[in-house]
């Protein structure tokens, strides 16, 4: 079998880069309240792992990973998002596939620990807040959020948060992942599509 | 007389509209050109005869601009206060939402990924864009066909919200399960037209800029040159 990817392949990516943003999307559903913002990265994890395991069945070769989370952080990107998430999408792509590497990408543990790091590819969407913190709150402002909102929002997310959010991030995604470790077994194997 | 776009003006429109109108502030300051511009995806979508979601998309429209004026006028109270947060979002996200909708009812994978091969997008990025945008459409009957199929079998969200893993597993696997198979049957479409990974390949599709691209290209300035007056003047 050739290390180089296929069209198999990249059709697979395609259709879990869709669900894992798509699941990502829901779970971000969740700042609406703006208490609960620091959460969202621990509820994205928590949908988001499922999918991801079955996606760990299928990934043979170098690169699945990197390029999945690199196109969901793109289509944050090309939603307004600006374009920190990128960045960010790089860094836990590339620390996903060393891990998946190592375990010569049929290690189920170490797929579960890669995928606990992917999802923090949508971290540096709150990348700004830490950053440069007045200018956000301008930009929120004109944008038309209204005052309350925002600081009610920025009352929970103090600098050091971000790290807690990250943690919680790979919280999520390990239960999430191990969740979807149950699924495979109780569903996958059975019918057969866990090759 | 349709309309007929290229690829790349319906992508970068779309990119455009979600910018301008996510990040943007031009609801707040120019109200009737943005009206304006969340108007553009619905025309679209009616002269390519999509009539059924440029109804929903105009009604929402409506709906979304009298809700802010309505909820404008009301005291503050907590509730009041995420109605807004909600109008707002989906006031940003409607016209990016109606044009990407566009996008992916009016092209097909073969003329998409030529596009996307003449702006010398390497094919690893290509490919599963494509069929990202494919699979955004796939998804969204399956999972409906999926909870119709439940229903069937008595395991309704009402008898479920207890269970809230059940419910999940009940929803996701079979989602899953379908959406893999739809990926192996593209793999083999795919295969049977000759796609191969950064190889040469002829299109049936035509895929070049005319006029009527060009007068979207010049609208979509006027949109950025709003966006960054509103910004910084």
């Amino acid at each position: 079998m050739s290390k180089r990817l296929e069209v198999k392949d990249l059709i697979n990516i395609g259709l879990f880069s869709v669900l894992g943003f798509v699941f990502m999307m829901i779970g971000s559903f969740l700042a609406m309240v703006p208490v609960l913002m620091p959460f969202v990265p621990l509820a994205q994890g928590i949908l988001v792992g499922p999918v991801n395991m079955l996606y760990s069945t299928k990934i043979k070769k170098r690169g699945m990973v990197f390029i999945q989370s690199l196109l969901i952080a793109l289509v944050y990107v090309a939603m307004g998002h600006g374009p920190w998430a990128l960045l960010t999408a790089v860094i836990a792509g590339v620390i996903a596939e060393v891990i998946l590497k190592s375990g010569g990408y049929t290690d189920v543990n170490k797929a579960r620990l890669a995928f606990s790091i992917a999802p923090l590819c949508t971290i540096g969407n709150w990348l700004p807040i830490f950053i440069s913190r007045n200018e956000y709150v301008k930009q929120m402002l004109e944008q038309g959020y209204n005052q309350e909102f925002i600081d009610k929002m920025l009352s929970v997310m103090p600098n050091w948060i971000i790290v807690v959010m990250a943690i919680g991030g790979i919280i999520g995604a390990y239960i999430g992942c191990s969740i979807g470790m149950a699924f495979l077994k109780k569903h996958f194997k059975k019918a057969g599509m866990e090759k | 007389m349709t309309i007929k776009l290229d690829f790349r003006t319906k992508l970068f429109m779309t990119i455009v509209l979600s910018y301008v109108m996510v990040l943007g502030n031009i609801q707040v300051k120019y109200f009737l050109q943005a009206l304006i511009i969340s108007v553009i995806p619905i025309v679209l979508l009616i002269n390519t005869k999509h009539t059924r979601v440029a109804i929903i998309g105009m009604a929402t429209l409506v709906f979304v601009y009298g809700a802010d004026r309505f909820l404008m006028k009301l005291e503050y109270s907590p509730l009041v206060a995420i109605l807004l947060i909600l109008v707002m979002v989906v006031k940003k996200i409607l016209p990016a939402f109606l044009m990407g909708k566009y996008t992916i009812l009016t092209s097909n994978v073969g003329e998409s990924i030529y596009s996307l091969k003449k702006m010398k997008c390497p094919d690893e990025i290509a490919i599963p864009l494509t069929v990202m945008v494919r699979f955004f459409y796939a998804a969204r009957i399956d999972y409906s066909q999926i909870k119709k199929a439940m229903r069937l079998r008595g395991l309704t969200l009402k008898k479920l919200i207890k269970s809230p893993i059940l419910l999940f597993e009940y929803r996701l696997v079979p989602l899953l399960m379908c959406l893999s198979k739809t990926a192996d049957d593209l793999t083999v479409s795919a295969m049977t037209k000759g796609l191969a990974v950064n190889q040469k390949r002829t299109s049936i599709s035509e895929s070049r800029i005319g006029g009527i691209d060009c007068i979207f290209f010049v609208i979509m300035v006027w949109a950025i040159y709003l966006y960054i007056r509103g910004k910084y003047a």
